[in-house]
């Protein structure tokens, strides 16, 4: 019985350990790409333009709204303190050092990151990834590199929509719906807002972007048989990107802030 | 010239190549065959070297396949033409995309030497009108010539082929057979065709294979039939139900 139970455990933590190698050495190889020309620019912009510029309307939106909410919910707190005129810095130290970032990539890998899963997921069921190999050419180049350069770089750029888009929500809440002053709202973002927040900020939405990639392209690269197969790895490939992020984000503000 | 000695291949527990040996000469054609599911296309992808075997060995000349990595066995399947058996065309490019891809990628041709080639390859697999065409607007048959096109595109020294003939209808699966049998014959590549087109097969390979219970029973093949005793190959050969081999 205590055999079999080791055996059995044994079996378990060798399984996940070689997933964890696996999916490690696929970033490595994916990342090596950089070092080894040609890189694929035609192929980057054409990912930035699908992960980033066609996120860019569901970022606009969310970010105005989540801003909205910020400020409605923080001047009705910051009035019980008497310090309503802090209500520019919540919102915008809030989404700076952590909405943007965390809520603008979970929201490019449900839009963008589960499409890249199914995509490479079919082009694997349908054996196109086997022909491009076929044809000496290397599937990481053309399919996960592009995406991840694209990743990184859209979700930075989207980071700073949202946050944009959020300040500006906020302002439509503060000033124009409660009657803050124009110039309180905004002169005390920057007299509290500094470099290190926005520094902070980028930081995330780079290593955020990265690992939305790279789930997400690993989950459609190693994606299971036919239409369950592809419909199980977009489904995990979003869940395992969504808890890697929140986990991560959490020790990277314990590092940087 | 292919060799393959003594490979074995286990997948989820099941024992799928069991001691197989091969041998395709330089400018043979091979029919592969065997019962559905008795490793036909596990085979064909270990030689084609996107599966690795747990034991035995793949030579392609002298080259040993499982020895090779990066660069060097990206060369040896540039010296290879893959037709599979969905077609595996890339869904997202036109038909002349598909064609013209490997060759922008691989080739310093220009974009007129490219053009030229396509043509010159369409014609050869009696496809015209298409090239503007996305795979999803192709019939089964466009597709699988298609296919063919682009595996020869790269002018291979070998070609294999997945079970091409799969969801065509008899005329067009035997007209494609035929169409294999002359690009293999005229551009003289050594080649190894998974089929279940018995016999019409044998008309276009030099010699037969049969993959049985992991491992391989042959025959040479003449004019469009197969030269053997072997119990369970004639049997399979001739759908028969009675014979040294039960199938349920």
């Amino acid at each position: 019985m205590f055999v079999r139970l080791t055996l059995w455990l044994g079996g378990i933590g060798t399984f996940h350990i070689r997933r964890v190698g696996r999916s490690g050495i696929f970033l490595i190889e994916s990342l090596a790409c950089l070092l080894t020309p040609p890189i694929k620019w035609g192929r980057i912009a054409r990912r930035i333009q699908f992960i980033g510029w066609q996120s860019t309307g569901l970022i606009c939106l969310t970010g105005a709204f989540t801003g909205m909410v910020l400020a409605l919910q923080g001047y009705n707190t910051l009035k019980r303190v008497g310090s309503e005129a802090l209500l520019g810095p919540l919102v915008a130290l809030s989404l700076i050092r952590e909405l943007g970032p965390v809520l603008a990539a979970l929201l490019v890998t449900g839009r963008a990151g589960s499409a890249l899963t199914a995509e490479i997921s079919i082009m694997r069921n349908n054996e196109q990834v086997d022909a491009m190999k076929l044809m000496g050419l290397n599937p990481l180049r053309y399919l996960v590199f592009p995406a991840m350069v694209a990743g990184v770089i859209s979700l930075t750029i989207l980071t700073w929509i949202f946050d944009v888009t959020g300040i500006f929500g906020g302002y439509l809440i503060g000033v124009k719906l409660l009657g803050l002053p124009s110039g309180t709202y905004f002169g005390e973002i920057s007299r509290y807002l500094e470099m290190d927040d926005i520094v902070g900020g980028i930081y995330k939405s780079l290593s955020f972007g990265l690992i939305m990639t790279w789930i997400c392209c690993y989950k459609g690269y190693y994606t299971g048989i036919g239409a369950e197969g592809a419909s199980k790895a977009t489904t995990q490939a979003v869940v395992t990107t969504s808890v890697f992020i929140l986990i991560w984000d959490f020790f990277v503000t314990t590092v940087i802030f | 010239m292919i060799r393959v000695e003594n490979l074995k291949k286990t997948l989820t527990g099941t024992e799928v190549l069991r001691d197989v040996s091969l041998r395709v000469e330089k400018g043979e054609f091979l029919a592969l065959i065997g019962g559905s599911g008795s490793g036909k296309s596990v085979l064909l992808k270990h030689i084609a070297g996107l599966m690795q075997p747990d034991s035995g060995r793949i030579w392609i000349d002298d080259e040993d396949l499982g020895s090779l990595r990066g660069r060097k066995l990206e060369m040896i399947r540039r010296r290879y033409g893959f037709v599979f058996q969905s077609g595996a065309l890339f869904d997202s490019m036109t038909v002349y995309d598909n064609l013209a891809f490997p060759l922008r990628e691989k080739t310093k041709l220009s974009e007129s030497e490219i053009k030229e080639k396509i043509v010159r390859e369409l014609e050869q697999v009696e496809l015209h009108g298409v090239e503007s065409k996305y795979p999803a607007q192709l019939s089964g048959g466009m597709v699988k010539r298609t296919a063919l096109a682009r595996a020869l595109i790269m002018d291979p020294e070998i070609i294999f082929f997945d079970e091409p003939t799969t969801g065509l209808d008899p005329i067009i699966a035997d007209a494609m057979l035929k169409l294999f049998g002359r690009c293999q014959q005229r551009l003289n590549l050594t080649g190894i065709i998974v089929s279940h087109r018995i016999p019409q097969i044998f008309s276009i390979a030099q010699k037969v294979a049969m993959l049985h219970e992991g491992a391989i029973v042959s025959a040479p093949c003449e004019n469009g039939t197969i030269q053997t005793d072997n119990r369970i190959l004639k049997q399979f050969v001739e759908g028969a139900i009675e014979g040294p081999v039960r199938y349920e």
